[in-house]
């Protein structure tokens, strides 16, 4: 693990992402001492609300970006930086959210299937399989049109989604554990069935799943925003950045900057978790990982 | 296992996934709040017209004769009435929007394979070096992109600003189909157009898909070109390139008579489940730029949440669980052929 770190801390794209991700978590962490306008970000309106002059637009507080609002301001006259911080935030939330309850699921799951085998494993293979085969965005939005739009609504929809991906990962991962000698030595102890998964078996099933849970967590937030401008998952006047660009889109034609911002952040936010999943599993990957450690200019034989 | 065995199990997978759908709306139906007795019977309904309905839609029945006559009704089509479109019977909405969205979805997966495929090769022939470096970037960032945000800035920028292409599509041709109606054929207005020989209307047409196939495809694009530049660099480590680039062989055609033959075979079968992806990733851009009829606006349209939506929440609970049946259908049987794609290539997989 040491030498993958080695490796990886020298590949700038995996810099870019860690670091980006690390900035903005920080900031959506402490959005309340971030942000210019901490109430506007929230949701409370803007008081009193911004006069912009000669703006063609027929709400007047919609002010282009500025020198007193870096990035413009919004229909109610908000702050967007402040919005798109506290979007971020909630965003971010629930992209954590939905992998670990994603992760919780299949894991489940897939050391159950692992470990006890048999006819648990064949029904259960077959129900992760129909899970599956389910097209990821009707699931959630049927779900969704059901119990209605809101913050648990959208994180159990897309993480009752996206388990069967770490299910069939952990299974994998988990059978070739079962097979080692210490997990042998384990039963032949007499450790309890409990004692030896969640020990034994469990902490040596992790390290694939990481990789998958950086990749997921774009695709969540990616699938989380889509919700949110479809109206189906976080709700104005919370911000979200689904609920930014939903919120911009009357005003395309007259204020750019309400589209441009919101999205800009997401897609970057997205992009730098893809680069972190990425660059990992290239590592991981033994055919890629030469070309890697090559153009990084490993002269000398790096020993683990 | 031979391979009949094999395609009889998953073939059986995809209608237990199917039969699972049906059966799982039928219980979203009721679950959800509000009857559709009382929705039939209007808002200021004494509670006798109420029971009147219920006993006219068979609500009184025991839970198990409702699923009878439903999964029937489904086996012969009728997917019962649209609330959110007049109460239209909800099979021929769905028939009059399929076609187009297949036409925007099978562009776009056309669009994906001729141009993700060269800049995957290309990657790979160079891998490792600058030129792989910034298309790999590329392609994740294809990936990264959220879909509405694009055809946003699309609209943006080229409708807007630069006057070039159509801010909503169908619904300025909408307008032109009307005054030129086009003869349908097959139910897609390009398709049609071009089969009536209709080429001035078929140009107009084109023209407005131009922004939608774009903003569609970026997200394939970035797929294709990951998956070709992996299967490219897996074939080109392969001991029988190193064999014909010893003999001399010309580098093209190393790489495209030999490697890339070679590394096709997972690339088709991603753009099965892309053609597949497509057709529900056609939601945001049927809605953004008002493709109307289409599946995706259908979709948007009936969970309350589309552009042209009357009211927001307004959720079309029939219309909705049709769709999900249809989706899930047009799904399982691509990622069938995805399946059936994938052993006709590589029999090895059959365990």
């Amino acid at each position: 693990m040491l030498h993958a770190f080695r490796v990886l801390a020298r590949d700038p794209l995996f810099l870019f992402g860690v670091v980006f991700v690390g900035i903005m978590a920080i900031a959506a962490a402490f959005a309340f001492y971030v942000t210019p306008y901490p109430s506007q970000g929230e949701g409370f309106a803007a008081e009193p609300p911004p006069k912009c002059p000669g703006l063609p637009t027929a709400i007047a507080a919609v002010c282009p970006p500025s020198l007193a609002h870096v990035f413009g301001t919004e229909q109610n006259g908000r702050d967007l930086l402040s919005r798109i911080v506290f979007g971020m935030r909630t965003s971010l939330l629930i992209g954590v959210y939905t992998v670990a309850l994603a992760t919780v699921i299949g894991l489940s799951v897939g050391l159950s299937e692992a470990f006890f085998g048999g006819w648990i494993d064949e029904t259960l293979m077959r129900i992760t399989d129909i899970f599956l085969s389910f097209p990821h965005l009707i699931l959630a939005l049927v779900i969704i049109a059901t119990i209605g739009p809101g913050f648990t609504s959208v994180f159990v929809a897309l993480g009752v989604t996206w388990w069967p991906a770490f299910a069939r990962l952990a299974r994998g991962t988990a059978l070739s554990v079962k097979t080692q000698n210490f997990v042998l030595a384990a039963k032949a102890a007499g450790t309890s069935n409990r004692s030896i998964i969640v020990r034994h078996i469990l902490p040596n099933s992790l390290a694939p799943l990481t990789v998958q849970m950086s990749l997921d967590m774009g695709i969540a937030i990616l699938a989380e925003a889509g919700l949110s401008y479809l109206g189906l998952g976080i709700r104005p006047p919370t911000a979200d950045l689904g609920v930014l660009i939903f919120e911009s889109q009357n005003f395309l034609t007259t204020a750019w900057w309400l589209a441009l911002f919101p999205g800009l952040v997401l897609f970057l936010l997205v992009l730098s978790f893809n680069l972190i999943g990425d660059r990992i599993n290239t590592y991981l990957d033994p055919r890629q990982s030469a070309l890697i450690v090559k153009r990084l200019q490993f002269t000398t034989p790096v020993s683990r | 296992m031979n391979v009949g065995a094999y395609v009889i199990r998953r073939a059986l997978l995809m209608a237990v996934v199917v039969l699972g759908t049906i059966t799982v709306t039928f219980i979203l139906s009721h679950i959800i709040p509000g009857s559709p007795a009382v929705l039939f019977a209007g808002p200021q309904s004494t509670p006798a017209e109420i029971e009147t309905w219920t006993k006219r839609l068979g609500l009184d029945q025991p839970l198990y004769v409702q699923f009878e006559v439903y999964l029937r009704n489904i086996l012969t089509g009728n997917f019962g009435l649209s609330w959110s479109f007049s109460f239209d019977p909800i099979l021929p909405l769905i028939e009059q929007s399929l076609p187009n969205t297949f036409t925007l979805a099978a562009i776009s997966t056309a669009l994906a394979a001729l141009v993700g495929i060269p800049l995957g090769v290309e990657a790979a022939k160079r891998g490792g070096k600058r030129v792989d470096s910034i298309l790999r970037v590329f392609s994740v960032s294809c990936v990264a992109i959220p879909q509405f945000w694009l055809a946003q800035l699309l609209q943006l920028g080229f409708s807007v600003y630069l006057h070039v292409l159509p801010l909503s599509s169908y619904g300025g041709t909408l307008l032109y189909t009307q005054l030129h109606p086009i003869h349908t054929i097959t139910g897609s207005y390009l398709v049609d157009a071009l089969l009536a020989g209709n080429f001035a209307g078929f140009g107009a047409i084109a023209w407005s898909l131009v922004l939608p196939v774009t903003a569609l495809s970026l997200y394939p694009i970035g797929v294709v070109t990951r998956q070709t530049r992996s299967a490219m660099l897996g074939v080109l480590s392969q001991d029988y390139i190193r064999t014909a680039r010893a003999y001399g062989v010309p580098d093209r055609q190393i790489n495209y008579r030999y490697a890339l033959r070679n590394a096709l075979p997972p690339v088709i079968v991603i753009l099965a489940l892309v053609f597949a992806g497509s057709i529900i990733g056609v939601v945001f851009i049927e809605d953004v730029f008002v493709l109307q009829p289409g599946l995706g606006h259908l979709i948007a349209q009936s969970t309350g949440t589309g552009i042209t939506s009357s009211a927001i929440g307004a959720v079309d609970y029939p219309l909705v669980l049709a769709l999900t049946i249809i989706v899930v259908i047009i799904y399982t049987i691509s990622n069938f052929v995805a399946d059936m794609l994938h052993i006709y290539f590589d029999r090895r997989l059959i365990r």
